[in-house]
């Protein structure tokens, strides 16, 4: 049995996280990407998405982040990114009514500009829904936490 | 000679500003206190990412993307990080300076980017090719403003405006020294760190998308980097020169304080002898 991974997401506001772990999965602009120790050297580009971090027995850990690049080399797996957020950091109400916001945009908007920029948000909306919806699936599956 | 009442209110005058530069000094202290945080906190981003680039540029591919190659410098940019306001000793003037020498002793024609009130007026009065100017976001660095930088001059640079780009800002070295340099950042240097053992990467998708999306990233931590650290500057600039005026202040007001007594002193004497001689006439 290999040894753990070493994995750090990093912002430029702070060092979100810097833990072991048994397997990361995360989303790239490729697809999802899954990391398991003594993987082989390589970088990728981050896309908008939920990073799942796996440890053996315990609970799955769920981070939303947003964009930026990866780097796996030897065993350890550095994320930058701009922006990375955990579920408790997530204002769900907020998120879902930014959400409906820029569908509304979307459907209004006319320049390029203009829906780019309202689909990155929508983007952006959908990880957050999707990452704080995790605690709460947790706590649904079992009564313990 | 100025009269008692004359010096009397220099004294009040010069302690009432004393008071100002006391407090100035104690704002930029905590301002300073703050701003050495959030510079640490950048620390690790930028020698992960600089490790990212170190990779990229020991690749074999990396010598044809137009990041690394080098072109005749006929056009360069110059961002160049100076503070919005006075009063911090020689912090602008000395960044202005070590700018200004290596624009003129470069070729290259100069496009000046600028942040900070103090720097654009300077290079403004001296005739040179500012072409953008954003006010100092200085009591608030954020990465936006970074990237804001980052997006213009990635896009000069890739549309061939310019061949070149440099930095100029203020490292800080202590609080009392602080050197201003000027870098350079685009086209990535080709000198990869010898005694890291690079593995052969791989990159997803592939090397040149990932570099089209690393290297603004890269960019954009450098400029956040150098805005952060001048900021430090600026503030540690302040609290010393701030710090050197209270003392000036003081010693003025000692001085005043011993010209007053010794003008009283005078004026009771006078008064004494004119009291006596009259008492004597008298008699």
């Amino acid at each position: 049995m290999a040894g753990k991974l070493r994995l750090r997401v990093i912002t430029p506001e702070s060092v979100k996280l810097d833990e072991p772990c048994d397997m990361v999965i995360m989303r790239c602009t490729t697809g999802d990407m899954g990391i398991l120790p003594r993987h082989e050297a390589c970088s990728a580009i981050l896309d908008y998405g939920v990073l799942r971090i796996i440890n053996h027995g315990e609970k799955e850990l769920h981070m939303a982040v947003f964009g930026g690049i990866v780097q796996v080399l030897d065993d350890e797996v550095t994320m930058l990114t701009n922006e990375a957020q955990w579920p408790e950091d997530i204002d769900r109400t907020l998120a879902e009514i930014e959400h409906e916001q820029a569908e509304k945009r979307l459907q209004e908007a006319e320049d390029d500009v203009e829906i780019q920029k309202q689909q990155v948000s929508l983007r952006r909306t959908l990880v957050q829904i999707e990452v704080s919806a995790y605690p709460l699936l947790n706590a649904g599956e079992s009564d313990k936490k | 000679m100025p009269s008692m009442k004359a010096i009397k209110r220099r004294i009040v005058s010069v302690s009432s500003t004393q008071q100002i530069m006391k407090a100035m000094n104690l704002v930029a202290a905590s301002k300073l206190q703050k701003s050495r945080v959030q510079l640490n906190v950048i620390r690790p981003l930028y020698d992960n990412i600089k490790v990212v680039m170190d990779g990229i540029q020991s690749g074999e591919d990396a010598a044809d993307s137009v990041y690394f190659q080098k072109r005749e410098p006929k056009n360069a940019a110059y961002l160049i990080i100076t503070g919005d306001r006075g009063l911090c000793g020689g912090y602008n003037l000395n960044i202005s300076k070590e700018a200004i020498a290596h624009i003129n002793s470069h070729p290259a024609h100069e496009k000046i980017i600028i942040v900070g009130a103090k720097g654009r007026d300077y290079f403004k009065r001296r005739g040179k090719n500012v072409v953008k100017f954003y006010p100092c976001v200085a009591d608030a660095v954020t990465y936006e403003d970074a990237e804001r930088i980052g997006r213009r001059l990635i896009k000069m640079y890739i549309s061939g405006e310019v061949d070149e780009v440099y930095i100029a800002y203020t490292q800080f070295e202590t609080i009392l020294s602080q050197t201003p340099s000027v870098i350079k950042v685009l086209p990535l240097g080709t000198e990869p760190d010898a005694e890291t053992n690079h593995q052969a990467m791989k990159y997803e998708p592939d090397v040149q998308t990932f570099m089209d999306y690393a290297v603004p990233m890269y960019l954009n931590t450098v400029i956040y980097g150098a805005m952060a650290e001048s900021h430090v500057c600026e503030e540690a600039s302040r609290m010393t020169s701030m710090d050197a005026a209270t003392r000036n202040a003081e010693e003025i007001i000692d001085d005043l304080t011993l010209a007053y007594n010794r003008k009283r002193q005078g004026a009771i004497t006078q008064e004494i002898t004119e009291i006596v001689s009259g008492a004597n006439a008298i008699q």
